[in-house]
Protein backbone atom coordinates (compact mmCIF):
# COMPACT_ATOMS: atom_id res chain seq x y z
CA UNK A 1 0.00 0.00 0.00
CA UNK A 2 1.59 3.42 -0.85
CA UNK A 3 0.12 5.27 2.03
CA UNK A 4 -2.09 4.64 4.44
CA UNK A 5 -3.86 6.50 6.54
CA UNK A 6 -5.03 5.10 10.29
CA UNK A 7 -7.54 6.43 12.79
CA UNK A 8 -6.62 9.98 12.44
CA UNK A 9 -8.54 12.62 14.56
CA UNK A 10 -8.38 16.10 15.46
CA UNK A 11 -10.12 18.78 17.49
CA UNK A 12 -10.31 22.59 17.36
CA UNK A 13 -11.83 24.40 20.44
CA UNK A 14 -12.83 21.50 21.75
CA UNK A 15 -15.09 20.36 18.49
CA UNK A 16 -13.74 17.01 16.56
CA UNK A 17 -13.24 18.34 13.28
CA UNK A 18 -11.71 14.78 12.14
CA UNK A 19 -13.09 11.40 13.90
CA UNK A 20 -11.17 8.44 13.29
CA UNK A 21 -10.10 8.48 9.77
CA UNK A 22 -9.22 5.30 7.95
CA UNK A 23 -8.48 5.15 4.47
CA UNK A 24 -5.63 3.63 1.79
CA UNK A 25 -4.07 4.97 -1.57
CA UNK A 26 -2.53 2.89 -3.85
CA UNK A 27 0.13 3.96 -6.13
CA UNK A 28 -1.14 6.04 -9.07
CA UNK A 29 -4.30 6.06 -8.02
CA UNK A 30 -6.87 9.71 -7.43
CA UNK A 31 -8.64 9.18 -4.57
CA UNK A 32 -11.19 12.12 -3.59
CA UNK A 33 -12.48 12.58 -0.41
CA UNK A 34 -16.20 14.34 -0.65
CA UNK A 35 -18.20 16.22 1.95
CA UNK A 36 -19.81 19.44 2.68
CA UNK A 37 -17.97 22.55 3.71
CA UNK A 38 -16.29 22.79 6.96
CA UNK A 39 -16.25 18.55 7.23
CA UNK A 40 -12.52 19.17 8.35
CA UNK A 41 -11.45 17.80 4.53
CA UNK A 42 -8.58 21.01 4.51
CA UNK A 43 -7.43 19.92 7.90
CA UNK A 44 -6.66 16.43 6.91
CA UNK A 45 -5.19 17.45 3.53
CA UNK A 46 -2.36 19.52 5.87
CA UNK A 47 -2.17 16.37 8.53
CA UNK A 48 -1.46 13.86 5.15
CA UNK A 49 0.84 16.91 4.16
CA UNK A 50 3.10 17.28 7.28
CA UNK A 51 2.17 20.64 8.21
CA UNK A 52 -0.28 19.98 10.89
CA UNK A 53 -0.25 17.06 13.41
CA UNK A 54 -3.20 15.19 14.11
CA UNK A 55 -4.15 14.75 17.57
CA UNK A 56 -3.96 10.42 17.15
CA UNK A 57 -3.71 8.22 14.44
CA UNK A 58 -1.24 7.74 12.10
CA UNK A 59 -0.11 8.93 7.86
CA UNK A 60 2.23 6.68 6.37
CA UNK A 61 3.81 6.05 3.23
CA UNK A 62 6.25 3.53 1.52
CA UNK A 63 7.40 6.71 -0.24
CA UNK A 64 10.55 9.12 0.72
CA UNK A 65 8.86 11.80 1.86
CA UNK A 66 11.58 13.49 2.23
CA UNK A 67 13.11 13.40 -1.21
CA UNK A 68 9.57 13.28 -2.38
CA UNK A 69 7.30 15.39 -0.53
CA UNK A 70 3.94 15.66 -0.29
CA UNK A 71 2.68 18.65 -1.91
CA UNK A 72 -0.45 20.61 -1.20
CA UNK A 73 -1.83 22.87 -3.57
CA UNK A 74 -4.29 25.11 -1.57
CA UNK A 75 -7.69 26.01 -2.72
CA UNK A 76 -6.73 29.82 -3.03
CA UNK A 77 -3.82 28.20 -5.13
CA UNK A 78 -1.37 30.62 -2.86
CA UNK A 79 0.70 31.79 -5.59
CA UNK A 80 3.64 34.30 -4.59
CA UNK A 81 2.12 37.23 -5.78
CA UNK A 82 5.25 39.52 -6.27
CA UNK A 83 6.90 36.54 -8.11
CA UNK A 84 6.49 36.23 -11.65
CA UNK A 85 4.84 32.79 -12.92
CA UNK A 86 8.33 31.73 -13.97
CA UNK A 87 9.57 32.66 -10.83
CA UNK A 88 6.55 30.83 -8.58
CA UNK A 89 7.51 27.49 -10.54
CA UNK A 90 10.46 27.75 -10.16
CA UNK A 91 10.45 28.04 -6.49
CA UNK A 92 10.41 24.58 -4.92
CA UNK A 93 13.15 24.00 -7.27
CA UNK A 94 15.48 26.69 -6.20
CA UNK A 95 14.48 25.85 -2.10
CA UNK A 96 16.31 22.51 -3.12
CA UNK A 97 19.54 24.12 -4.68
CA UNK A 98 18.65 23.70 -8.33
CA UNK A 99 20.11 26.58 -10.50
CA UNK A 100 20.87 28.11 -13.85
CA UNK A 101 20.08 25.75 -16.73
CA UNK A 102 19.01 22.59 -14.82
CA UNK A 103 16.55 25.49 -13.42
CA UNK A 104 15.55 26.61 -16.48
CA UNK A 105 15.02 23.73 -18.46
CA UNK A 106 12.58 22.22 -15.52
CA UNK A 107 10.45 25.15 -15.28
CA UNK A 108 10.01 25.21 -19.45
CA UNK A 109 9.34 22.03 -19.53
CA UNK A 110 6.57 22.35 -16.84
CA UNK A 111 5.26 25.49 -18.15
CA UNK A 112 5.04 24.24 -21.43
CA UNK A 113 3.30 21.26 -20.14
CA UNK A 114 0.90 23.79 -18.27
CA UNK A 115 -0.06 25.24 -21.29
CA UNK A 116 1.56 28.30 -19.58
CA UNK A 117 4.63 29.56 -21.83
CA UNK A 118 3.42 32.77 -22.94
CA UNK A 119 2.77 33.67 -19.77
CA UNK A 120 6.00 32.93 -17.65
CA UNK A 121 6.68 36.71 -16.98
CA UNK A 122 3.10 37.81 -15.82
CA UNK A 123 2.16 38.00 -12.55
CA UNK A 124 -0.49 35.72 -10.11
CA UNK A 125 -3.27 38.43 -10.72
CA UNK A 126 -2.64 38.81 -13.84
CA UNK A 127 -4.11 35.41 -14.59
CA UNK A 128 -7.18 34.04 -14.38
CA UNK A 129 -8.42 31.49 -12.16
CA UNK A 130 -8.24 28.46 -14.57
CA UNK A 131 -4.52 30.04 -15.29
CA UNK A 132 -3.44 30.81 -11.51
CA UNK A 133 -4.76 26.81 -10.97
CA UNK A 134 -2.39 25.65 -13.38
CA UNK A 135 0.44 27.47 -12.49
CA UNK A 136 -0.05 26.65 -8.72
CA UNK A 137 -0.27 22.55 -9.78
CA UNK A 138 2.58 23.14 -12.42
CA UNK A 139 4.82 24.66 -9.04
CA UNK A 140 3.49 21.48 -7.38
CA UNK A 141 4.65 19.20 -9.70
CA UNK A 142 7.88 20.69 -11.38
CA UNK A 143 9.50 19.21 -7.63
CA UNK A 144 8.42 15.69 -8.42
CA UNK A 145 6.10 14.87 -5.27
CA UNK A 146 5.57 11.78 -4.28
CA UNK A 147 1.92 12.48 -3.46
CA UNK A 148 -0.28 15.33 -4.85
CA UNK A 149 -2.66 17.22 -2.63
CA UNK A 150 -5.85 18.93 -3.87
CA UNK A 151 -8.02 21.02 -1.92
CA UNK A 152 -11.21 22.02 -3.75
CA UNK A 153 -9.35 22.32 -7.45
CA UNK A 154 -12.92 23.15 -8.64
CA UNK A 155 -13.89 25.65 -5.94
CA UNK A 156 -12.72 28.93 -7.75
CA UNK A 157 -14.18 27.98 -11.39
CA UNK A 158 -16.89 29.27 -13.50
CA UNK A 159 -19.65 26.21 -14.01
CA UNK A 160 -18.15 25.25 -17.54
CA UNK A 161 -14.33 25.49 -16.40
CA UNK A 162 -15.35 22.61 -13.89
CA UNK A 163 -15.98 19.67 -16.07
CA UNK A 164 -13.06 20.75 -18.56
CA UNK A 165 -10.97 20.45 -15.35
CA UNK A 166 -11.68 17.48 -14.07
CA UNK A 167 -10.65 15.81 -16.99
CA UNK A 168 -7.70 17.89 -17.27
CA UNK A 169 -6.51 16.55 -13.35
CA UNK A 170 -7.45 13.05 -14.59
CA UNK A 171 -5.06 13.12 -17.48
CA UNK A 172 -2.25 14.84 -16.40
CA UNK A 173 -2.48 12.54 -13.15
CA UNK A 174 -2.57 9.29 -14.99
CA UNK A 175 0.34 10.69 -17.56
CA UNK A 176 2.62 11.50 -14.51
CA UNK A 177 1.37 8.33 -12.96
CA UNK A 178 1.85 10.15 -9.82
CA UNK A 179 -0.70 9.59 -6.84
CA UNK A 180 -3.19 12.17 -5.86
CA UNK A 181 -5.75 12.93 -3.28
CA UNK A 182 -8.13 15.22 -3.56
CA UNK A 183 -10.99 17.14 -1.32
CA UNK A 184 -13.77 18.64 -2.93
CA UNK A 185 -17.75 19.37 -2.21
CA UNK A 186 -18.14 18.95 -6.13
CA UNK A 187 -19.88 15.98 -6.51
CA UNK A 188 -19.94 15.69 -10.67
CA UNK A 189 -16.28 16.50 -10.80
CA UNK A 190 -15.11 13.79 -8.34
CA UNK A 191 -16.79 11.57 -10.17
CA UNK A 192 -15.47 11.82 -13.84
CA UNK A 193 -11.71 12.08 -12.30
CA UNK A 194 -11.39 9.45 -9.54
CA UNK A 195 -10.73 5.98 -8.88
CA UNK A 196 -12.10 6.13 -5.18
CA UNK A 197 -14.05 8.10 -3.05
CA UNK A 198 -14.77 8.72 0.41
CA UNK A 199 -18.11 10.50 2.06
CA UNK A 200 -16.80 12.97 4.57
CA UNK A 201 -19.34 13.93 6.96
CA UNK A 202 -19.55 15.78 9.95
CA UNK A 203 -15.64 14.67 10.12
CA UNK A 204 -16.07 11.30 10.10
CA UNK A 205 -15.61 8.81 6.68
CA UNK A 206 -18.51 7.15 6.38
CA UNK A 207 -17.68 5.34 3.03
CA UNK A 208 -14.60 4.89 1.32
CA UNK A 209 -14.72 2.62 -2.39
CA UNK A 210 -14.73 2.82 -6.08
CA UNK A 211 -17.24 5.76 -7.42
CA UNK A 212 -19.47 3.17 -8.87
CA UNK A 213 -19.68 1.23 -5.74
CA UNK A 214 -20.50 4.51 -3.35
CA UNK A 215 -23.00 5.96 -5.98
CA UNK A 216 -24.79 2.60 -6.45
CA UNK A 217 -24.79 0.99 -3.05
CA UNK A 218 -24.22 3.66 -0.22
CA UNK A 219 -23.13 2.87 2.81
CA UNK A 220 -26.17 4.36 4.74
CA UNK A 221 -28.98 6.74 4.15
CA UNK A 222 -27.19 9.85 4.86
CA UNK A 223 -24.77 8.75 2.11
CA UNK A 224 -27.19 8.34 -0.50
CA UNK A 225 -29.50 11.51 0.25
CA UNK A 226 -26.08 13.39 0.59
CA UNK A 227 -24.91 12.16 -3.48
CA UNK A 228 -27.91 12.72 -4.90
CA UNK A 229 -32.49 12.81 -4.01
CA UNK A 230 -33.24 9.93 -3.18
CA UNK A 231 -37.03 8.21 -2.43
CA UNK A 232 -37.80 5.78 0.06
CA UNK A 233 -40.38 3.03 -0.73
CA UNK A 234 -41.79 1.55 1.64
CA UNK A 235 -43.22 -2.41 1.18
CA UNK A 236 -46.46 -1.99 0.82
CA UNK A 237 -45.98 0.13 -2.15
CA UNK A 238 -43.97 -2.97 -3.83
CA UNK A 239 -46.74 -4.57 -5.50
CA UNK A 240 -48.12 -1.34 -7.10
CA UNK A 241 -44.91 -0.07 -8.28
CA UNK A 242 -43.80 -3.83 -9.54
CA UNK A 243 -40.96 -4.49 -7.02
CA UNK A 244 -40.92 -8.04 -6.26
CA UNK A 245 -38.51 -7.69 -3.05
CA UNK A 246 -40.75 -8.57 0.45
CA UNK A 247 -39.14 -7.33 3.21
CA UNK A 248 -37.99 -3.89 4.09
CA UNK A 249 -37.99 -0.28 2.07
CA UNK A 250 -35.99 0.45 -0.84
CA UNK A 251 -34.11 3.22 -1.32
CA UNK A 252 -34.70 4.51 -5.11
CA UNK A 253 -32.39 7.67 -6.44
CA UNK A 254 -34.62 10.06 -8.48
CA UNK A 255 -33.20 9.32 -11.96
CA UNK A 256 -33.68 5.56 -11.41
CA UNK A 257 -37.54 6.05 -12.00
CA UNK A 258 -39.02 6.42 -15.46
CA UNK A 259 -42.30 7.88 -15.99
CA UNK A 260 -44.70 6.62 -18.83
CA UNK A 261 -47.88 8.38 -20.30
CA UNK A 262 -51.22 6.29 -19.11
CA UNK A 263 -54.42 7.28 -18.42
CA UNK A 264 -54.98 4.60 -15.76
CA UNK A 265 -51.26 5.14 -14.48
CA UNK A 266 -50.77 4.71 -10.48
CA UNK A 267 -49.11 7.73 -10.55
CA UNK A 268 -50.30 11.63 -10.73
CA UNK A 269 -48.02 14.38 -11.29
CA UNK A 270 -48.52 17.24 -8.59
CA UNK A 271 -45.36 19.45 -9.91
CA UNK A 272 -43.00 19.91 -12.82
CA UNK A 273 -39.96 21.91 -12.16
CA UNK A 274 -37.93 22.98 -15.30
CA UNK A 275 -34.13 22.38 -14.08
CA UNK A 276 -32.45 22.92 -17.13
CA UNK A 277 -30.64 19.53 -18.43
CA UNK A 278 -33.68 17.91 -16.52
CA UNK A 279 -37.19 18.14 -15.38
CA UNK A 280 -37.93 17.19 -11.81
CA UNK A 281 -41.31 15.87 -11.07
CA UNK A 282 -43.20 15.47 -7.94
CA UNK A 283 -45.47 11.93 -8.49
CA UNK A 284 -47.92 11.07 -5.85
CA UNK A 285 -48.70 7.48 -5.91
CA UNK A 286 -51.75 7.17 -2.84
CA UNK A 287 -49.82 8.62 0.33
CA UNK A 288 -46.26 8.68 -1.11
CA UNK A 289 -44.93 11.03 -2.83
CA UNK A 290 -42.04 10.38 -5.03
CA UNK A 291 -39.09 12.73 -6.88
CA UNK A 292 -38.39 12.02 -10.38
CA UNK A 293 -36.00 13.41 -12.58
CA UNK A 294 -36.34 13.00 -16.16
CA UNK A 295 -34.56 13.58 -19.28
CA UNK A 296 -38.78 13.93 -20.91
CA UNK A 297 -40.27 17.56 -20.55
CA UNK A 298 -43.31 16.20 -21.65
CA UNK A 299 -45.43 15.92 -18.81
CA UNK A 300 -48.12 18.28 -17.11
CA UNK A 301 -49.68 18.19 -14.13
CA UNK A 302 -52.85 15.95 -13.02
CA UNK A 303 -51.12 13.74 -15.55
CA UNK A 304 -52.10 10.57 -14.84
CA UNK A 305 -48.66 8.14 -15.40
CA UNK A 306 -47.30 5.05 -15.30
CA UNK A 307 -44.13 4.29 -12.88
CA UNK A 308 -41.05 1.93 -13.44
CA UNK A 309 -37.94 1.60 -11.01
CA UNK A 310 -35.39 0.85 -13.43
CA UNK A 311 -33.04 0.62 -10.41
CA UNK A 312 -32.73 0.32 -6.43
CA UNK A 313 -30.17 1.12 -4.18
CA UNK A 314 -28.93 -1.69 -2.12
CA UNK A 315 -28.31 0.44 1.10
CA UNK A 316 -27.00 -0.32 4.64
CA UNK A 317 -28.57 0.80 8.13
CA UNK A 318 -31.55 3.42 8.04
CA UNK B 1 -18.57 69.89 -5.31
CA UNK B 2 -18.35 73.20 -3.23
CA UNK B 3 -18.07 70.79 -0.52
CA UNK B 4 -14.67 69.42 -1.95
CA UNK B 5 -13.23 72.44 -2.70
CA UNK B 6 -14.09 74.17 0.49
CA UNK B 7 -12.06 71.17 1.95
CA UNK B 8 -9.46 71.69 -0.11
CA UNK B 9 -9.05 75.25 0.42
CA UNK B 10 -9.32 74.49 4.56
CA UNK B 11 -5.94 71.90 3.93
CA UNK B 12 -4.69 73.94 1.55
CA UNK B 13 -4.63 77.15 4.48
CA UNK B 14 -3.97 74.64 7.52
CA UNK B 15 -0.85 72.78 5.51
CA UNK B 16 0.55 75.33 3.35
CA UNK B 17 0.08 78.80 5.12
CA UNK B 18 2.25 78.30 7.31
CA UNK B 19 4.95 76.93 4.72
CA UNK B 20 4.41 80.34 3.39
CA UNK B 21 5.11 81.94 6.09
CA UNK B 22 8.04 80.25 6.68
CA UNK B 23 9.16 80.92 2.75
CA UNK B 24 8.84 84.88 3.46
CA UNK B 25 10.58 84.86 6.54
CA UNK B 26 13.62 83.34 4.80
CA UNK B 27 13.40 85.45 1.87
CA UNK B 28 12.56 88.79 4.70
CA UNK B 29 15.61 90.88 6.08
CA UNK B 30 12.73 92.20 8.78
CA UNK B 31 9.20 91.45 9.42
CA UNK B 32 7.47 93.00 12.17
CA UNK B 33 4.28 93.76 13.84
CA UNK B 34 1.60 94.84 12.15
CA UNK B 35 3.09 94.75 8.48
CA UNK B 36 0.71 92.11 6.74
CA UNK B 37 3.95 91.20 4.34
CA UNK B 38 7.54 92.30 4.92
CA UNK B 39 8.48 95.46 4.72
CA UNK B 40 11.97 94.24 3.32
CA UNK B 41 13.24 91.47 1.16
CA UNK B 42 16.89 90.43 0.81
CA UNK B 43 18.95 86.96 0.41
CA UNK B 44 20.86 87.05 3.37
CA UNK B 45 19.43 83.87 4.83
CA UNK B 46 20.51 82.03 1.27
CA UNK B 47 23.64 83.74 1.73
CA UNK B 48 23.81 81.85 4.96
CA UNK B 49 22.90 78.48 3.73
CA UNK B 50 26.34 78.68 1.16
CA UNK B 51 28.09 79.87 3.16
CA UNK B 52 27.44 77.23 6.19
CA UNK B 53 27.04 74.14 3.20
CA UNK B 54 29.96 71.74 4.21
CA UNK B 55 28.21 72.17 7.99
CA UNK B 56 24.34 72.14 6.53
CA UNK B 57 25.61 69.27 4.56
CA UNK B 58 27.31 67.32 6.94
CA UNK B 59 24.69 67.63 9.73
CA UNK B 60 21.63 66.37 7.20
CA UNK B 61 23.65 63.54 5.73
CA UNK B 62 24.13 62.34 9.30
CA UNK B 63 20.41 62.51 10.49
CA UNK B 64 19.55 61.19 7.13
CA UNK B 65 21.76 58.09 8.08
CA UNK B 66 21.07 57.35 11.42
CA UNK B 67 17.53 57.81 10.99
CA UNK B 68 17.42 55.59 7.75
CA UNK B 69 20.09 52.67 10.43
CA UNK B 70 17.02 53.26 13.20
CA UNK B 71 14.41 52.29 10.06
CA UNK B 72 16.52 48.84 10.01
CA UNK B 73 17.15 48.28 13.45
CA UNK B 74 13.72 48.37 14.18
CA UNK B 75 12.50 46.33 11.37
CA UNK B 76 14.77 43.24 12.56
CA UNK B 77 13.88 44.19 16.00
CA UNK B 78 10.31 43.67 15.53
CA UNK B 79 9.45 41.28 12.68
CA UNK B 80 9.24 38.43 14.78
CA UNK B 81 7.11 39.64 17.36
CA UNK B 82 5.06 41.36 15.48
CA UNK B 83 4.68 38.36 13.61
CA UNK B 84 3.28 35.73 16.81
CA UNK B 85 1.26 38.99 18.04
CA UNK B 86 -0.64 38.59 15.02
CA UNK B 87 -0.34 35.29 14.44
CA UNK B 88 -1.07 33.92 18.03
CA UNK B 89 -3.45 34.35 20.80
CA UNK B 90 -2.10 33.64 24.25
CA UNK B 91 -3.06 34.29 27.58
CA UNK B 92 -1.80 38.18 28.72
CA UNK B 93 -1.35 39.51 24.96
CA UNK B 94 -2.86 42.75 25.37
CA UNK B 95 -1.20 43.57 28.12
CA UNK B 96 1.72 42.53 26.80
CA UNK B 97 1.41 44.27 23.48
CA UNK B 98 0.63 47.17 25.73
CA UNK B 99 4.31 46.68 27.31
CA UNK B 100 5.79 46.96 24.05
CA UNK B 101 4.11 50.28 23.08
CA UNK B 102 5.99 51.74 26.26
CA UNK B 103 8.83 53.46 25.05
CA UNK B 104 6.51 55.57 22.79
CA UNK B 105 4.57 56.28 25.59
CA UNK B 106 6.93 57.37 28.35
CA UNK B 107 8.51 60.70 28.11
CA UNK B 108 12.26 59.58 26.67
CA UNK B 109 14.06 61.91 29.24
CA UNK B 110 12.89 59.26 31.81
CA UNK B 111 14.52 56.15 29.96
CA UNK B 112 17.25 57.64 27.82
CA UNK B 113 19.16 58.64 31.65
CA UNK B 114 19.51 55.15 31.99
CA UNK B 115 20.24 53.96 28.97
CA UNK B 116 23.18 56.93 29.00
CA UNK B 117 24.68 55.54 32.01
CA UNK B 118 24.57 52.01 30.66
CA UNK B 119 26.15 53.51 27.17
CA UNK B 120 29.19 54.99 28.92
CA UNK B 121 29.94 51.84 30.78
CA UNK B 122 29.79 49.73 27.55
CA UNK B 123 31.32 52.81 25.44
CA UNK B 124 28.85 53.27 22.83
CA UNK B 125 28.46 56.46 24.33
CA UNK B 126 28.87 59.15 21.98
CA UNK B 127 28.60 56.94 18.80
CA UNK B 128 26.92 56.63 15.98
CA UNK B 129 25.81 53.55 16.89
CA UNK B 130 24.89 54.60 20.72
CA UNK B 131 21.98 57.27 18.99
CA UNK B 132 20.98 54.41 16.07
CA UNK B 133 20.09 52.07 19.06
CA UNK B 134 18.31 54.81 21.27
CA UNK B 135 16.11 56.03 18.48
CA UNK B 136 15.18 52.68 17.69
CA UNK B 137 14.48 51.92 21.21
CA UNK B 138 12.33 54.60 21.15
CA UNK B 139 10.71 54.68 17.62
CA UNK B 140 10.10 50.88 17.55
CA UNK B 141 6.50 50.83 19.00
CA UNK B 142 5.23 52.83 15.86
CA UNK B 143 7.49 49.76 13.52
CA UNK B 144 5.59 46.99 15.51
CA UNK B 145 2.21 48.06 15.30
CA UNK B 146 2.57 48.86 11.26
CA UNK B 147 3.91 45.30 10.92
CA UNK B 148 1.50 43.29 13.08
CA UNK B 149 -1.59 44.81 10.91
CA UNK B 150 0.75 44.19 8.11
CA UNK B 151 1.00 40.55 9.00
CA UNK B 152 -2.60 40.20 9.61
CA UNK B 153 -3.58 41.54 5.64
CA UNK B 154 -2.20 38.03 4.72
CA UNK B 155 -3.39 34.43 5.72
CA UNK B 156 -0.49 31.99 7.49
CA UNK B 157 -1.62 29.29 4.72
CA UNK B 158 0.88 31.28 2.13
CA UNK B 159 3.60 30.33 4.25
CA UNK B 160 2.44 27.09 4.76
CA UNK B 161 2.66 26.64 0.87
CA UNK B 162 6.11 27.90 0.76
CA UNK B 163 7.16 25.82 3.67
CA UNK B 164 5.65 22.39 2.08
CA UNK B 165 7.59 23.59 -1.50
CA UNK B 166 10.68 23.17 0.91
CA UNK B 167 11.90 26.54 2.18
CA UNK B 168 13.47 27.29 5.13
CA UNK B 169 11.97 29.92 7.49
CA UNK B 170 14.96 32.54 6.36
CA UNK B 171 13.94 32.21 2.82
CA UNK B 172 10.54 32.30 3.80
CA UNK B 173 11.18 35.39 5.39
CA UNK B 174 12.62 37.06 2.11
CA UNK B 175 11.13 35.67 -0.26
CA UNK B 176 7.55 35.58 0.97
CA UNK B 177 7.05 37.92 3.98
CA UNK B 178 8.90 40.79 3.31
CA UNK B 179 7.72 41.53 -0.29
CA UNK B 180 4.16 41.19 1.26
CA UNK B 181 4.86 43.45 4.47
CA UNK B 182 6.55 46.20 2.40
CA UNK B 183 3.40 48.76 2.34
CA UNK B 184 3.89 47.72 6.07
CA UNK B 185 7.37 48.65 6.31
CA UNK B 186 7.24 51.77 4.25
CA UNK B 187 4.42 52.85 6.67
CA UNK B 188 6.30 51.94 10.41
CA UNK B 189 9.48 52.83 8.39
CA UNK B 190 8.44 56.63 7.90
CA UNK B 191 7.40 57.41 11.24
CA UNK B 192 10.89 56.19 12.34
CA UNK B 193 12.57 57.80 10.67
CA UNK B 194 10.43 61.04 11.19
CA UNK B 195 10.72 60.44 14.86
CA UNK B 196 14.11 59.67 14.65
CA UNK B 197 15.11 62.52 12.26
CA UNK B 198 13.40 65.16 14.37
CA UNK B 199 14.52 64.13 17.87
CA UNK B 200 16.66 66.65 19.25
CA UNK B 201 17.39 65.22 22.80
CA UNK B 202 18.03 61.69 22.58
CA UNK B 203 21.06 62.63 19.97
CA UNK B 204 22.25 65.25 21.94
CA UNK B 205 22.62 63.36 25.28
CA UNK B 206 23.95 59.76 23.84
CA UNK B 207 25.53 61.63 21.00
CA UNK B 208 26.90 63.79 23.08
CA UNK B 209 27.70 66.06 20.46
CA UNK B 210 30.08 64.13 18.45
CA UNK B 211 27.10 62.66 16.10
CA UNK B 212 26.07 65.29 13.99
CA UNK B 213 22.66 66.44 13.36
CA UNK B 214 20.56 68.57 11.66
CA UNK B 215 17.73 69.05 14.18
CA UNK B 216 20.77 69.89 16.66
CA UNK B 217 22.06 72.25 14.04
CA UNK B 218 19.23 74.33 13.91
CA UNK B 219 18.10 74.12 17.45
CA UNK B 220 20.67 77.01 18.25
CA UNK B 221 19.62 79.06 15.61
CA UNK B 222 15.69 79.05 16.22
CA UNK B 223 16.15 80.21 19.84
CA UNK B 224 17.75 83.01 18.46
CA UNK B 225 16.53 86.12 16.73
CA UNK B 226 17.58 85.41 13.38
CA UNK B 227 14.41 84.29 12.02
CA UNK B 228 15.38 84.63 8.52
CA UNK B 229 18.05 82.12 8.41
CA UNK B 230 15.84 79.76 10.58
CA UNK B 231 12.85 79.81 8.71
CA UNK B 232 15.36 78.93 5.75
CA UNK B 233 16.53 75.94 7.54
CA UNK B 234 13.34 74.60 9.02
CA UNK B 235 12.30 74.88 5.15
CA UNK B 236 15.44 72.40 4.34
CA UNK B 237 14.30 69.97 7.46
CA UNK B 238 11.56 69.47 5.45
CA UNK B 239 12.66 69.06 2.07
CA UNK B 240 14.67 65.53 3.07
CA UNK B 241 11.54 63.53 4.50
CA UNK B 242 9.24 65.02 1.70
CA UNK B 243 12.00 63.78 -1.24
CA UNK B 244 12.15 60.39 0.69
CA UNK B 245 8.59 59.56 0.88
CA UNK B 246 8.27 60.90 -2.77
CA UNK B 247 10.99 58.38 -3.92
CA UNK B 248 9.96 55.64 -1.91
CA UNK B 249 6.21 55.92 -2.62
CA UNK B 250 7.15 55.74 -6.39
CA UNK B 251 8.97 52.45 -6.12
CA UNK B 252 6.64 50.67 -4.11
CA UNK B 253 3.72 51.98 -5.99
CA UNK B 254 5.49 51.24 -8.66
CA UNK B 255 6.63 47.92 -7.93
CA UNK B 256 3.10 47.22 -6.63
CA UNK B 257 1.34 47.94 -9.52
CA UNK B 258 3.36 46.19 -12.23
CA UNK B 259 2.56 42.81 -10.21
CA UNK B 260 -1.27 44.11 -10.13
CA UNK B 261 -0.91 44.02 -6.38
CA UNK B 262 -3.23 47.26 -5.58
Amino acid sequence: MFLRVASVSKQYRGQKVLDDISFPVRQGELVSLIGPSGAGKTTLLKIIAGLELPDSGSVKSTADLCANPAILVFQDYLLFPAMTVFNNVAYGLKCRGVKGTALTEKVSAMLAYFQLTDKSRHYPRQLSAGQQQRVALARAMVVNPSLLLLDEPFANLDRNLKAETAEFIKTFQKEYGITAISVTHDLQEAFIMSDKIGIMLDGRLHQFDTVKNVYNYPASGRVAAFLGHVNHIPASYFPLLGLDQHNGAVTVRAEAITLAHHENGVGEITEVQFAGHHVIYRVRVKELVLTVYSLDPGFSREERVDITITHTIANGDH
Amino acid sequence: MIRVWGLLGLFTLMFLAPVAVLALYALSSSWFFPELVPARFDTRSFSYLVQHRLDIALSLLSSTLYSLAAVAVTLIMTVLPAKQFARLDFYGKTVLEGLFLAPALIPPMAFAMGAHYLFLRVGIADTGLGVVLILSMYSYPYMLRALSSGYQTYSRDIELCARNMGASSWRILTTIELPLLLPAIVAGGTIVFLVSFSEYFLVFLIGGGTVPSYAGYIFPLLNSSDKSVASLLTLLFLVVPIALFILIDRIVYNAYRKRGMM
